[in-house]
């Protein structure tokens, strides 16, 4: 979306309408944002009226006193960016471990019950190193997240960096669980069958699957945010 | 003085600023000027990134206020941020004080 200048409003106005589409991120850190300009240039406009200007003049005046637009949606946006790479990182660390954690103490306990229902559970060779490769991605990924997550609210230059790696290191683990997650379901026919009445087992697969899907969602929005963040922003005619 | 000479110190101009009371964004930018006898040239719009990137260091905390019918978001030095603007006072000291000796012929 792109905002153009219109001679017909307030330039208070016109400046917070170029900032607003050149703003993506978090609802209510944007709105903040720009409610916090906007009180801002009021400010300003009210202490320019005081010192004798007409209203016309004092709310260019204040306009242009506040500076280049571009810039400052380069530099919000980057703070946008990374509120919500820092959510990111909470969400899939500390949702990648649950589901682990999950799945270790449930998947026995399912495949138990279907024993003890007649069931006769085959073991694929390949289920234990791709459950290996999960467990190896989990436990390497998510200190590194939960690093990039510190170095952001400790480090006040490492924004840009940080949310970058971020998304990067939840595509990846991600990526290794949606895979691994997809062949150990193909590779386990017995899966299914065991499910089949166990309540337990129907929460812990629907549970993995709306969790996956917040992460994925929240995956995302930030790789989205980077790619916006990362485009050109054309600069005030 | 030139706005890119100034923007590298910006944060702890700011942490001086609200060093003694809480102060919202424009306010910031007042008592930045003042301080300077209204040498300080910079884009008031500056102050509201700078303010975001101090509050998620946890340096200063924001706070939603409503005063005279107008919402207001005012700023409150932390401890932490006293901790950096202490350090930034040091550092500046001796920059000041290297840079008289170098190229201000100060013995």
């Amino acid at each position: 979306m792109t905002a153009s200048l219109r001679p017909d409003l307030d330039p208070r106005d016109n400046v917070l309408a170029l900032l607003s589409a050149r703003l993506r991120g978090p609802r209510r850190m944007r709105t903040d944002l720009l409610t916090e300009m906007r009180d801002g240039l009021d400010d300003a406009t009210d202490d320019l009226l005081a010192s004798g200007l007409s209203t016309a003049e004092a709310r260019h005046q204040a306009v242009a006193e506040f500076g280049d637009p571009a810039s400052l949606a380069r530099e919000l946006q980057a703070e946008l960016t990374g509120v919500q790479a820092r959510r990111t990182a909470l969400a899939v660390a500390l949702l990648s471990l649950l589901v682990e954690a999950a799945w270790d103490w449930g998947y026995p306990a399912m495949m138990r019950d279907y024993w003890m229902r007649g069931g006769h559970p085959t073991i694929s060779p390949l289920l234990e190193p791709l459950s290996r490769v999960q467990e190896i991605a989990v436990w390497i990924v998510v200190p590194l997240l939960l690093v990039a997550y510190g170095s952001i609210l400790r480090r006040r230059a490492a924004l840009r960096r940080a949310s970058l790696l971020i998304g990067l290191l939840a595509v990846g683990l991600l990526s290794v669980n949606l895979l691994t997650s997809g062949l150990m379901t193909v590779l386990n026919p017995d899966l299914l069958a065991a499910l089949n009445g166990n309540l337990p087992g129907l929460l812990l697969q629907f549970g993995s699957l709306a969790v996956m899907l917040f992460m994925v969602l929240s995956t995302v929005r930030t790789m989205r945010l980077l790619t916006f963040a990362a485009r050109p922003v054309p600069r005030r005619e | 003085m030139r706005a890119d000479d100034l923007r590298g110190r910006l944060d702890a101009m700011i942490l001086a600023a609200v060093e003694h009371r809480p102060l919202h964004g424009y306010a910031v930018m007042e008592e930045l000027r003042a301080r300077s006898g209204g040498q300080l040239d910079l884009p008031t719009g500056t102050v509201y990134p700078a303010l975001r990137r101090l509050e998620r260091a946890h340096q200063i905390t924001g706070e939603w206020q409503t005063v005279g019918g107008r919402k207001r978001r005012t700023y409150e030095i932390t401890d932490s941020g006293r901790r950096l603007l202490e350090s930034e006072r040091a550092a500046w000291a001796d920059y000041s004080r290297l840079m008289g000796v170098i190229i201000g012929g100060a013995p």
